[in-house]
């Protein structure tokens, strides 16, 4: 078949092919002869300020390597980092020359007047040293600093050109103790700028608190004075706590993450070579560069709630509110729980929205109510809802009361009360017997009492809401019986009798275990445990036959040889062993063997006596215990 | 012999020394005073509850925690209107006396009265709760003996296979159901109760957000402390933070 000839079938041998010749001719070239080595330090700018440090470039002539020795400046105002090398090939007219560069980047850390100190390169076993250079490093211009506040954008407007600025949107200049305000935090960082945050911003001042701001930024872009920042920005609210007239700022830290540009510090000039910032941050890196970023001060003054016209059931409520109530069921019998669900809807402080108190009365005993907050999107809009427990106690009722909710509303403001419409209800059964005054604190904490007088402090602990209930008085008895007392109530399983008792029956068990499963082992390889007790038993005679032939007793001796003969021919041949006689062994033992002659002896022993010396014996013994064991 | 005839006096003077001992320590805290004890009783009933509460308290201070001090500590506190510690004692009480019927009837009492609604439980949350913690590790406990028993006999005496298997399967599944229902109560001893009435806050700082109010009584899991704030979860699994004085554990720290 012809093979298709294809472009790769050309290309890939090719590319070889010319790659093989170019390293030939490669190494083939004539290597440049040796030339005096000489060295060169330059220094890209004699007058540099501290932020963007110079190029160091060192030249070494007349070699193809080399190697850097930087010495340590011990005065740490600057430091010297080498960052790269080249090495270059000249044929001038048939001659070759070589050169290494080495590039270095001068750091430095305190404005001041400083020397570059002689160099060392090794090179071909010779050493060389640079000159000294002296160079003037001046201060970073104004752009924030090692923990210094980033100078405020100095008013709306102006913001342009600033690397970092904070600004809060949304904040009202006046507002009323105790509302919540959503608000902005922004961030503006300049575009092209990379930065770390360390920590979110944070509201610095009296008067006011902002939650800690947990959750993600949205990150956006902005053009501020036709400069392009990147804005990174946090929605949360702010709460009035204290009144009169205060002033706040936003903080936040980061790490400024500042290129270290190539364009300054070039052996071209003041001009990058590449002219390009992209690349130019490439090869230059970042430096690290703390700054607290601080936002102007802003100020806010914070009224005072009206005395005038404020509900007796205001709890603090401040903002724009809906309130509306369901019962279920509305069928119900008297004793029969009825669920009371009360809403309230809008935008404000849900924070200090507290459940409506249910009218006071006999009609209907009633239980603390539950809490439910469900916000809507990420504004200050939300929905409260309050389910409380009530119990008609008698058939004559016909509609849940009227409840009231009322709130303070910071546009119009004045204090605004909503009302539910009494809901009818169907109540059956028999009236139960109204309860007997509670003993104790029943008059301290009756239904919850609004507390008008201190409605905008923040409150660090509500005052206990349950009160003693007439069913209470149904308590089983008094123990008189103090029962057995002990130290600590602890369960059992951390009491050390206990725990020590558990580990010697889990030890015991687990060696149980260990032991069965050893055991099912063996009895899975008869054959191995078959030759083991063959083994067992063959030694015990052989200690039997040591025994004799020691003692030197002829016939217990040959008794022994026998018996030993017989148990394990009888196990290997599987056959009672005293069913064995010397024609079976005759007719099944090698004729080699020396078996059948002890045997015999012995059998002829067992009838007519025998005497053999100790040496007899022993050679025996060792005879029997050879042969049976090769048997086995 | 001489030696037997030194030796065997002493045996029962180091067993009566060592049974003296614990007998004294035991004393120690056995020894109530029953006459306080009456005294708060007393109290109880002439509904003068808050010494009673005082004195109930003064004897576990003094002899340490008994269920009967505990219960009636929990019902005067009920009777007070102090519904978390009452639930408090109550369920220490619970812990000691597991079966007492008047511990766990008042208990459910009280929190029925208070409000204190749970959800109905499943029977699989419900199995856990057939026996104390302590009755199912000595469940568990007894399996684990009565395996190792049964595997040791088996040494020596020719147990049928079948027997044998059923036996082990027997013990596994009592030892794997206790431990199983072990752990679930075990939760139940590292929680707390809301002994006073608080707001649950967003964040673990005076003047913060408030996702509600968390009740007296209310059973809690913790979670992390910041600055006299804890973090918790309700039996309704609201979740947020509170005062770390509104609550304290079911089990007490150990008396000195």
């Amino acid at each position: 078949m012809k093979r298709k000839f294809t472009k790769r079938n050309i290309t890939i041998p090719g590319i070889a092919v010319i790659a093989l010749l170019v390293l030939l001719a490669l190494t083939s070239l004539p290597r440049p002869g040796r030339a005096e080595i000489t060295v060169s330090a330059t220094l890209s700018a004699v007058s540099f300020s501290v932020d963007e440090g110079a190029m160091l470039t060192i030249t070494v002539n007349g070699t193809r390597s080399a190697e850097l020795e930087i010495p340590e400046v011990k005065s740490g105002a600057f430091e010297i980092i080498q960052r790269g090398r080249s090495s270059q090939v000249n044929m001038i007219n048939g001659d070759f020359s070589s050169s290494i560069t080495f590039n270095c980047l001068v750091n430095v850390t305190t404005p001041g007047s400083y020397t570059i100190p002689p160099i060392t390169i090794h090179a071909d076993g010779d050493t060389r040293t640079t000159a000294e250079i002296p160079f003037t490093a001046t201060a970073a211009p104004q752009q924030g600093g090692s923990g210094t506040a980033v100078a405020p954008p100095p008013a709306s407007g102006k913001a342009g050109g600033q690397m970092v600025f904070l600004r809060l949107v949304g904040g009202k200049a006046k507002s009323y103790l105790g509302e919540v305000t959503p608000v902005e935090v922004k961030a503006y960082f300049r575009q092209g700028l990379r930065a770390n945050l360390n920590s979110a911003p944070a509201l610095v001042g009296d008067g006011l608190v902002m939650p800690q701001l947990h959750e993600q930024p949205v990150q956006t872009q902005e053009i501020v004075n036709g400069v392009t920042y990147t804005v990174l920005t946090w929605r949360t609210s702010l709460s009035n706590i204290k009144e009169g007239k205060h002033t706040v700022r936003l903080e936040l830290e980061a790490t400024l993450l500042v290129p270290e540009r190539r364009m300054s510090t070039s052996v071209f000039g003041r001009r990058s070579p590449f002219d390009d910032d992209m690349i130019d941050n490439f090869f230059g890196g970042y430096r690290e560069k703390p700054i607290k970023a601080v936002s102007n001060d802003i100020a806010f003054n914070i009224l005072p709630l009206p005395d005038k016209g404020r509900p007796t059931d205001f709890t603090g409520a401040i903002g724009d509110f809906g309130f509306t109530v369901s019962a279920t069921p509305r069928q119900a019998e008297t004793g029969e729980p009825i669920t009371l669900s009360m809403f309230v809807s809008g935008t404000g402080n849900f924070d200090r929205i507290e459940a409506p108190p249910f009218p006071a009365g006999d009609d209907w005993k009633t239980y603390p109510p539950s809490t439910t907050v469900r916000p809507k999107g990420d504004s200050d809009a939300g929905e409260k809802v309050f389910g409380q427990a009530i119990v008609a106690k008698n058939p004559a009722i016909q509609t849940i009361p009227a409840l009231s909710f009322s709130y303070f509303d910071p546009e119009k403001g004045a204090y605004i009360t909503r009302e539910s419409a009494p809901i009818p209800v169907n109540i059956t059964g028999k009236a139960e017997p109204t309860p007997p005054p509670p003993p104790a604190a029943a008059t301290t904490a009756a239904a919850p009492q609004p507390q008008p007088q201190e409605p905008v402090q923040p409150q660090k602990q509500a005052q206990p809401t349950s009160q003693p209930d007439a069913t209470l008085g149904g308590l089983a008895p008094l123990h008189l019986e103090t029962g057995s007392p002990v130290a600590a109530i602890k369960p059992l399983y951390t009491r050390p009798l206990f725990l020590t008792a558990i580990a010697l029956c889990t030890l015991t068990l687990l060696l149980l275990v260990g032991l069965k499963a050893y055991r099912m082992q063996e009895a899975a390889r008869p054959l191995d445990l078959r030759r083991k007790q063959l083994s067992r038993a063959l030694r015990e005679s052989c200690d039997t036959l040591d025994q004799a032939a020691d003692g030197n007793d002829c016939a217990l001796f040959l008794a022994a040889c026998r018996t030993a003969i017989r148990q394990q021919l009888g196990a290997v041949w599987q056959c009672r062993p005293d069913a064995i006689t010397r024609s079976d062994l005759a007719a099944k033992l090698p004729d080699a063997t020396r078996l059948l002659a002890i045997f015999t002896v012995a059998e002829q022993a067992a009838y007519s006596g025998c005497r053999l010396d100790r040496e007899t014996m022993r050679d025996y013994a060792a005879t029997v215990k050879s042969e049976l064991e090769r048997l086995l | 012999m001489n030696a037997l005839k030194i030796r065997f006096p002493r045996l029962p003077l180091i067993f009566l020394t060592l049974a003296a001992t614990v007998f004294v320590t035991a004393a120690a805290y056995a020894a109530v005073d029953n006459s306080r004890f009456h005294e708060a009783n007393a109290a109880y009933s002439r509904n003068d509850f808050k010494s009673a509460i005082a004195i109930y308290e003064e004897l576990l201070q003094q002899h340490g925690y008994a269920p009967g001090i505990l219960y009636n500590l929990a019902n005067s506190y009920a009777r007070d209107g102090r519904i978390g510690k009452a639930v408090l004692n109550y369920e220490r009480a619970a812990k000691l006396d597991p079966g007492d019927p008047d511990i766990t009837g008042n208990l459910q009492l009280v929190r029925t009265a208070s409000g204190l609604f749970t959800e109905e439980e499943n029977l699989a949350e419900r199995l856990p709760n057939l026996l104390s913690l302590n009755q199912w590790i000595g469940l568990g406990s007894l399996a684990l003996v009565a395996l190792t028993c049964t595997l040791l006999l088996s040494l020596w005496l020719k147990l049928s296979p079948r027997l044998l298997t059923a036996l082990t399967i027997l013990c596994l599944a009592v030892m794997t159901t206790a431990v199983i229902a072990a752990a679930a109560l075990a939760e139940e001893w590292s929680e707390y109760v809301v002994v006073s009435a608080t707001r649950l806050q967003i964040s673990p700082f005076d003047g913060a957000a408030a996702l509600g109010n968390i009740q007296e009584g209310r059973m809690v899991e913790t979670g992390q402390q910041h600055s006299g704030y804890i973090f918790v979860e309700d039996e309704t699994g609201r979740k947020g933070w509170i005062p770390s004085a509104a609550i304290e554990p079911v089990i007490p720290p150990r008396l000195q």
